[in-house]
């Protein structure tokens, strides 16, 4: 009986609730409790992930406008196949297969984003990720090639290279003062003009085709049974988990270890860090060495794959570069950047399957671009989000009303 | 051995053009990571400007019109960097690196698209072969003889000037300067006579150069000897014996023939030019003061009375102008066609770095632009240079070069860096300075 007399109420009360949060969701109790959509916008997380989808939003819209203006009549498709990437195929087995691609590619930008992250929350501008990358690529794919080495040693291989190339850069830095953005451009082109000279002298160098030869099987990464998972894709393996796992690992290392906390003080005020004790320049070496780790690492999970072989180009591999899009589209979250990542990776594949009649496939490059350089902006709109949601404003704004009216009643009285 | 210097100069030009923009930027307080994109940039206004205009028209207002062109497309794009540094005080790292990025994937885009239209293959690669042959000239072919009167009539002029200026109240000194004045001016009329009827022999830019750097030298000579400045004593000597050797290296080159092989392009003079007019207005007008202040202070400045924002638009304006100039040179110079997806080969950062090494100063800048440029020659040119080619290593090894002295000088010079105070921060009204 009791249950019966209850259950009623319990909907009532249940269905009142549901009615009340949504009355909130708009709606303010008091000048304490605003309204859970001004309460939400006032949270930086939320903050950046709508400052995200702007940026990508207004970078679509433009890299549309460069559509329209190279040709009006395909634009249309052409934008709707770089959103739609692999769900542009009509069949299953293509658009798993596709997406498989397309998470391969993604787990080599997640490691040069986390890159440019770690160092960015110590105050350094890691943009020799790129460097890192190449001195990688060049250590994984000699130890595959000419010692035909299992995978994890390779993978080894390019993590120490790539430590190595940014512990340059922080050393410049911590002792010689070397400004890191101009020292890392520089190793950049070193560390690519290296990797040119000890891959092409090799013994693994296609000289005919002018790329390395393919890389044995026990030196590719094992795909771990997603191979199958993804309808027979060739290029996906267990990267793209590793990438995650040193995504999360990063997240965690930030945010709740001592050493994240000194590299997060460090990146605020170094001088702060300085008087509480925390040691400056080994702080900003290790941050180096572990940025430059993340980047080698991301070469050896991208040409391990087995997706491109090494090219001798004369410019410096992008992956670096889109890595800085990538940490900074993801709001400098760990986590964001797997999400931006992705994106970036999506947006950027799908340019090859763009009309090459009528298009090129850099069209994905200049929307990253964009994409980029709206980035910037991001402190200027959270502030601007803050100000607008602001409750002191506001109550500041009211009493202004107040005493103008209060004003014009007092100027009636006299 | 004149192919070598021949690169260098082209180098030198180039970095030494960007870097002063570099500094311009820096001295307003805006760190200008957004060069290298810059460049690009306006390389594609001044490779589409060759493209598409009409080869009919006189090679001198091609060079001209070219040169405007890049300048407006640099001017624009850093426009882009002052946007989103000064007035959306964002981080000026990532707006630069964000804009370097950008530029050569725009400029791959938009060259693309014309290859398309109009070639039917998409390619990277713009080609401008007539028009390149206009900024480049043949040293002993080229008759500069309008130097020598120009430079007559403005001293007379200037000479002049400062007697107007004296008018008030006749002293000797004015009664002087008017009669030198004049007299100046009127030698280089009939100096422009004489040239123009053909009755004194053609001079060509090499006996031009070595007659400009004498004649400065000679100046600087007179003043050292009458007018007894002891303040300007050291500097004057310092000058007096620089050009003076300058000259004579000359006079010997010109003997021994070395000029005549030696092809030259525009941007080199037009670079010395700019030189001597970023020293001039640095250190002796309002507004290079002006900028230095909001570099080091600018709360100082703007309790003064500066403008800090406009002054540091200007700063960057300034920047983009030298950097799209720098562009134009680095592809016009020596080739006839650019493949745009490669960008500038990191000249821009090269020219940050030379910027450095020069300490923020202009004639140190040109100095260390050279040294940098010498390096960059070496590594085209080393098949040419003999011992080097018998110790035969890979190509890779000379295009590293640059890089590498980059990366030592910076090493070396980076600890006593007198870079601008306020370099970098974005000006906030409320912050103490």
């Amino acid at each position: 009986m009791e249950k019966e007399v209850k259950t009623p109420s319990k909907v009532g009360t249940f269905f009142s609730k549901i009615g009340y949060f949504f009355k909130r969701i708009f709606v303010k109790k008091d000048d304490e409790h605003p309204s859970y959509l001004i309460a939400g916008l006032r949270k930086n997380g939320i903050q950046s992930i709508i400052a995200s989808i702007a940026c990508i939003i207004v970078g679509l819209l433009v890299g549309y406008i460069v559509l329209l203006c190279i040709n009006a009549e395909g634009a249309n498709d052409a934008i709707v196949t770089i959103i739609k990437n692999f769900l542009s195929y009509n069949k299953e087995t293509n658009r798993l297969k596709y997406f498989g691609l397309t998470l391969a590619n993604t787990a080599p930008l997640i490691m040069t984003g986390l890159s440019i992250l770690f160092a960015y929350k110590a105050g350094l501008f890691n943009i020799g990720a790129a460097g890192q990358y190449t001195v990688g690529a060049c250590a994984c794919l000699y130890a595959a090639l000419v010692w035909n080495l299992p995978w994890y040693l390779c993978m080894i291989l390019a993590i120490i290279a790539g430590g190595i190339w940014g512990a340059l850069v922080g050393i410049l830095k911590a002792f010689l003062n070397v400004n890191e953005v101009i020292s890392a451009i520089m190793l950049n082109w070193i560390g690519l003009y290296l990797a040119n000279i000890i891959i092409t002298g090799c013994s693994g160098w296609d000289s005919i085709k002018h790329e390395t030869y393919t890389i044995g099987s026990n030196s590719l990464i094992p795909s771990g049974g997603l191979e199958n998972v993804f309808a027979g894709c060739e290029y996906i393996t267990i990267a793209i988990y590793i990438a995650i796992a040193f995504a999360i690992i990063v997240f965690l290392v930030l945010n709740l270890t001592t050493f994240g906390y000194e590299l997060k003080g460090t990146g605020y005020n170094k001088f702060a860090a300085r008087y509480a004790g925390m040691k400056e320049k080994r702080n900003i070496i290790l941050t180096m060495v572990i940025s430059g780790c993340f980047a080698g690492l991301g070469a050896s999970l991208f040409y391990q794959t087995g997706i491109e072989p090494w090219y001798a180009g004369s410019s410096v591999p992008g992956m670096g570069f889109s890595g800085i899009s990538a940490a900074f589209l993801g709001g400098l979250n760990p986590i964001g950047t797997i999400f931006s990542s992705y994106f970036i990776t999506h947006i950027t594949v799908a340019g090859s399957k763009l009309n090459t009649e009528y298009y090129c496939a850099q069209i994905s490059d200049l929307i990253s671009a964009i994409i980029i350089y709206l980035c910037a902006f991001v402190g200027f709109f959270k502030m601007f989000l803050s100000k607008i949601t602001n409750k002191n404003n506001r109550i500041d704004r009211e009493g202004k009303k107040m005493s103008k009216k209060k004003l014009s009643k007092m100027k009636g009285d006299k | 051995m004149t192919i070598i210097v021949q690169y260098t100069l082209v180098f030198a030009t180039v970095l030494a053009l960007v870097a002063l923009g570099g500094m311009f930027a820096e001295h307003s307080g805006v760190i200008n990571l957004g060069l290298e994109g810059t460049m690009v940039i306006g390389a594609l206004g001044g490779a589409l400007a060759m493209r598409y205009l009409p080869s009919t028209l006189p090679s001198f207002l091609i060079v001209v019109l070219v040169i405007l062109i890049s300048i407006l497309c640099g001017l624009i794009y850093s426009l882009l960097l002052g946007l989103a540094c000064i007035t959306f005080k964002a981080d000026q790292t990532i707006t630069g690196t964000a804009l370097n990025i950008l530029a050569p994937a725009l400029a791959t885009v938009v060259v693309k698209a014309i290859t398309l239209n109009e070639d039917g293959k998409a390619t990277s690669q713009l080609q401008y072969i007539n028009m390149q042959e206009n900024f480049v000239f043949n040293l002993t072919k080229t008759d500069m003889s309008w130097v020598i009167p120009a430079i007559l009539i403005i001293a007379g002029l200037v000479v002049l000037f400062m007697a107007f200026k004296g008018i008030k109240n006749i002293s000797k000194k004015v009664k002087i300067e008017f009669i030198v004045g004049g007299c100046l001016t009127l030698i280089g009329v009939l100096f422009a006579i004489l040239f123009g009827l053909g009755i004194l022999p053609m001079v060509t830019f090499e006996w031009a150069l070595f007659i400009v750097l004498i004649l400065y030298a000679l100046f600087k000579t007179y003043l050292l000897v009458f007018k007894k400045n002891k303040v300007k004593f050291k500097k004057n000597l310092i000058s007096a014996i620089v050009f003076g050797s300058l000259a004579i290296l000359i006079l010997v080159l010109n003997l021994t023939g070395f000029f005549v092989d030696l092809t030259m392009n525009w941007f080199v003079p037009l670079m010395l030019v700019l030189v001597c007019i970023s020293v001039y207005v640095l250190y002796s007008t309002k507004f290079g003061l002006r900028l230095l202040s909001c570099g080091e202070n600018p709360q100082a400045a703007d309790a003064v009375g500066i403008n800090v924002n406009r002054t540091r638009y200007i700063g960057v304006i300034i920047s983009g102008c030298f950097a799209g100039i720098g562009g134009l040179a680095f592809i016009a110079s020596v080739n006839s066609s650019w493949t745009f997806d490669v960008g500038v080969s990191g000249f821009g950062f090269l020219a940050l770095a030379v910027m450095i090494f020069g300490q923020w100063k202009p004639i140190n800048i040109l100095l260390g632009a050279v040294l940098f440029g010498f390096f960059r020659a070496i590594g085209l040119t080393y098949v040419n240079i003999p011992f080097l080619q018998d110790m035969n290593i890979s190509s890779s090894w000379y295009s590293m070069l640059p890089y590498v002295v980059c990366l030592i000088v910076l090493a070396f010079t980076s600890r006593k860096s007198r870079a601008p105070k306020a370099e970098g921060v974005p000006y906030d009204k409320g912050s103490r300075g």
